[in-house]
């Protein structure tokens, strides 16, 4: 990038900044070097690995159901769903069939647990552009889903809220009701969310038109999720690829038309309204029934691998696992975590804006440093 | 009586700073001994009886011509290094440096570009990057290696920040 | 003796001591309206309702460790907060908070002085101010720091462009430059001047917002982008220096556009005889209620909005503010030759 002209008097050249891994803007221990002119950014360089843990490898050396809680630390603001994606790859790997009551909670947990993701995106993303209320707001609600979950299985945060062949607990008496009511809570509180942000002024300006990607460069970068999806690809592995209980539900999948980090707010508000119509639909139509399928006791699932992907807040949350038939671990575990690979376009994005863009970016793609590094 | 020792005092006081300013060798220090020098003439004024003007002079002066030289001395000032660490039990500022001398002469066979605003401030440039007073080259050249973050930030910025002094400083004066 | 003197002396001790202290409390303010914006409590640990947490702060700012960063220009380091606290505090000399009043059988104006290039002398006063946060961005040898000093000074100096416009206009109308004599000047047209004036207002307010950095023209202090900005370097009584300086711009912002705008000490409709009883109430509570509600407002604007980005703030302040500013200024010019 750098233009090599005849040398100006004041000898300009680029300023370098590091931003972060200790900056309160990017979401946890992501190191971004930009290379500024004036407050431009020319180009910038992403540095991950902070928070690795090396999750995978770990989970070589684990039993299958250990794993679980493993899955827990890897995006721990969602920790239902890739729970739910792990236990799915098991049961495929060993052809378990899954209760219906099951799939039905299964499909409940999961999008509760995307609407308390997409709370806390909502909250530090406005935060990231200025809109503190938002932020507590947020919150908020958040906590009436952490509630939810403690009632369900005692923890707030590291669920481990499936187990392979299906649930550890059936759901506590009266919590449909409180889910039911915790849905028409959170429909109210959308509104006031978007009284705040959809049409205020300032919040336009400085998304519209920042990190404008269209759709076949998004899938070029391998974006997925909703950072896909506001660019008007309708990929959403819970339509395309239906599991739980999801091919039951009538639900849409919102898309954006410009791609840009509005586009991207856009769609997560409305995924915010589907999700509490699959939560209602699941909570109206649940059938009785037992909640765990016909697993050994020692899970050994036969030689082989395969790979099963769902729908996380974040984007398509992948797990490659081999098993080779004889021991009590797999023999080779591989997540496609959606945050790494949507972290990959933040280059593409923030090149050519300004710095305070580049914190609304990060925000826009809703990354969570645990999954990114692993 | 009580008038007369205020004077005295102030007087003192502006030609100690007025000295301080032509004397001292950071240049950022040396704008803001001017300020202190304008703010105590802007006194001086009242004691006269002439607030509009010592108002006026603080407006004018202090508050938007300096502010205008802080901007260009900032850029131009490049005795802040900001990257290289340096372990202050071993300095190396003591030790004379013999390649100071050749970066010296590398700048003056490659002038800097012309035009524009910045050919105004060029004669900063050579007064103060390239002194003549051989001890005070070394110090530069030993500055130059280090280079600030600021300045390259503040080159770009320079044309923004003097239009909006420039009209800052015009402003006062559609009174 | 006594006259110019003591009494002189007296007052600056007491303004001096209650800005300081409206200052510690506006922080408090800040929290709690902030906190009841956002359904929380805010601090309620140290004294009744967290009424004594300014003291607490207090206690452990000056109780904290005072860094100097290494190759930072320690002078300047120094001297800045020093510059930036002192300008906001001594615009108070002629802010005036009331008439003359009868105090102790004396007749004592409510303000330190009424100089007669009033009004002047305050923006040039608060023109210093933007010297301290240039030196402080620049000495603390770092690059967040800098980028906001560079931030907030550019903003600093183009948003004073639109406020001294809209000050132009108001000299205008009121035909004088001191304080006293712009709320006269009020009182003999029996109207408070936003009503005549709305236009100057407006843009005085948003300029307001813009000259002491508060949300949504924040970002020179943008903890979400550069780390709290140019004092992200100081701590303990250095910071606070600049926490403080910031409140107190604010307090006068808010006294300045009550003086100009909303009448000073007067009370609503001050020609109407049918309110007079509201002269009840001593014209200085008149103009700390004045104040307060622009304080509030100020907060509330922060707990609200999003913050602007550089370019369009610079964009609002230069294309907008400005050019409506100048307009506001010929019309006025031109209303007051006719009339």
């Amino acid at each position: 990038m750098k233009i090599e002209a005849p040398r100006p008097m004041f000898d300009t050249s680029e300023l370098v900044l590091n931003m972060g891994p200790q900056h309160p803007s990017t979401h946890g221990v992501l190191r971004i070097v930009l290379r500024l002119d004036g407050e431009r950014v020319v180009d910038a360089d992403i540095v991950v690995g902070y928070l690795h843990r090396g999750i995978e490898k770990l989970c070589e050396n684990r039993d299958w159901s250990q794993i679980i809680l493993l899955t827990d630390r890897m995006d721990y603001v969602a920790a239902a769903s890739s729970n739910l994606g792990y236990c799915e790859t098991v049961e495929k790997l060993m052809s378990v069939e899954v209760p219906r009551r099951a799939q039905y909670i299964r499909t409940i947990l999961g999008e509760l647990q995307r609407i308390a993701s997409h709370c806390l995106w909502l909250g530090t993303h406005a935060m990231d552009i200025g809109a503190m209320t938002v932020f507590l707001y947020a919150f908020r609600e958040r906590e009436l889903i952490l509630d939810l979950f403690e009632e369900y299985c005692g923890a707030r945060l590291t669920y481990n809220a499936t187990r392979i062949g299906g649930l550890p607990l059936d759901i506590p008496p009266g919590w449909d009701k409180k889910v039911r009511e915790f849905c028409d809570i959170m429909d109210s509180k959308l509104g006031e969310y978007e009284t705040l942000l959809t049409h205020n002024r300032i919040w336009l300006e400085r998304t519209k038109g920042i990190g404008v990607i269209d759709g076949p460069e998004a899938i070029a970068m391998g974006l997925c999720g909703p950072t896909l999806r506001g660019s008007g690809v309708p990929r959403d592995v819970r339509k395309d690829e239906p599991y739980a209980a999801y091919d039951e539900f009538d639900f849409e999948v919102p898309i954006g038309t410009e791609g840009d980090t509005y586009d991207r707010y856009l769609v997560r508000l409305e995924e915010f309204r589907q999700s509490l119509r699959i939560i209602r639909q699941a909570i109206d139509g649940l059938p009785e029934g037992p909640i765990v399928g016909k697993v050994p006791r020692l899970i050994k699932p036969p030689a082989g691998e395969t790979y099963h992907a769902v729908e996380s807040p974040k984007g398509e949350i992948g797990f490659f696992i081999a098993s080779d038939g004889r021991s009590t671990n797999p023999y080779r575990f591989r997540v496609r975590p959606p945050s790494f690979c949507n972290l990959q376009g933040l280059r593409r994005l923030i090149r050519g804006h300004l710095v305070a863009d580049v914190v609304a970016l990060i925000g826009s793609i809703d990354i969570v440093l645990g999954e990114v590094d692993r | 009586m009580g008038e007369a020792v205020i004077f005295y005092v102030l007087s003192a006081l502006i030609l100690g700073f007025a000295v301080l300013v032509i004397s001292t060798r950071n240049t950022v220090h040396s704008v803001l001994f001017l300020v202190m020098n304008f703010l105590l003439v802007a006194m001086l004024y009242v004691m006269l009886g002439a607030e509009f003007l010592a108002v006026i002079q603080v407006l004018v002066y202090a508050g938007g011509i300096v502010v205008l030289y802080l901007f260009v001395v900032m850029l131009v000032n490049l005795k802040r290094p900001p990257e290289v660490h340096q372990d202050p039990y071993i300095s190396g500022r003591n030790v004379p440096q013999p390649w100071a001398a050749l970066v010296v002469e590398e700048e003056n066979r490659h002038p800097r570009g012309s035009g524009g605003i910045g050919q105004a401030f060029h004669f900063l440039q050579d007064d103060v990057v390239r002194p003549t007073v051989p001890h005070a080259r070394i110090l530069d050249i030993d500055d130059h290696q280090r280079r600030p973050a600021g300045i390259d930030y503040l080159g770009q910025r320079f044309a923004d920040i003097l239009a909006v002094d420039v009209l800052h400083v015009s402003c006062p004066s559609l009174f | 003796m006594v006259d110019t003197l003591v009494v002189p002396l007296l007052k600056i001790v007491i303004l001096l001591n209650a800005v300081l202290i409206a200052v510690t409390y506006m922080v408090l303010l800040e929290r709690k309206v902030i906190a009841w914006v956002q359904s929380r409590l805010g601090p309620m640990r140290v004294g009744p309702y967290g009424a004594l947490q300014p003291i607490a702060d207090a206690i452990k700012l000056m109780t904290k460790e005072d860094i100097t960063p290494t190759r930072a220009d320690r002078w300047v380091f120094t001297a800045s907060p020093i510059i930036v606290m002192v300008p906001a505090l001594i615009v108070f000399a002629v802010i005036p908070f009331g008439p003359e009043v009868e105090l102790f059988g004396r007749s004592v104006p409510l303000y330190i002085t009424d100089i007669n290039v009033g009004l002047l002398y305050i923006v040039s006063v608060a023109s210093l101010g933007v010297y301290g946060i240039i030196l402080a961005g620049w000495s603390s040898n770092s690059k967040y720091p800098l980028l906001s000093s560079l931030r907030a000074s550019a903003q600093l100096i183009s948003y004073e462009v639109a406020v001294t416009m809209t000050l132009v206009s108001m000299i205008l109308m009121a035909g004088t430059l001191s304080m006293v004599g712009i709320v006269e000047s009020q009182r003999e047209a029996g109207l408070w001047f936003a009503f005549v004036q709305p236009v100057a207002f407006v843009i005085f307010f948003i300029g307001g917002l813009a000259e002491t950095n508060r949300a949504p023209f924040d970002l020179p202090e943008a903890e979400q982008e550069l780390t709290g900005g140019f004092h992200t370097e100081y701590s303990g009584m250095r910071f606070a220096l600049f926490f403080l300086a910031e409140y107190a711009n604010m307090i006068v912002i808010s006294c300045l556009a009550v003086t100009l705008f909303l009448g000073g000490w007067l009370r609503p409709f001050p020609s109407v005889e049918a309110l007079s009883f509201l002269d009840l109430v001593p014209s200085w509570i008149w103009f700390l209620f004045k104040t307060f509600v622009f304080l509030y407002i100020f907060l509330w604007i922060r707990a609200t909005l999003p913050r602007y980005r550089y370019d369009q703030l610079m964009r609002l302040g230069w294309k907008v503010l400005i050019p409506i500013a100048i307009g506001n200024v010929v019309v006025t010019g031109i209303a007051k030759v006719l009339l």
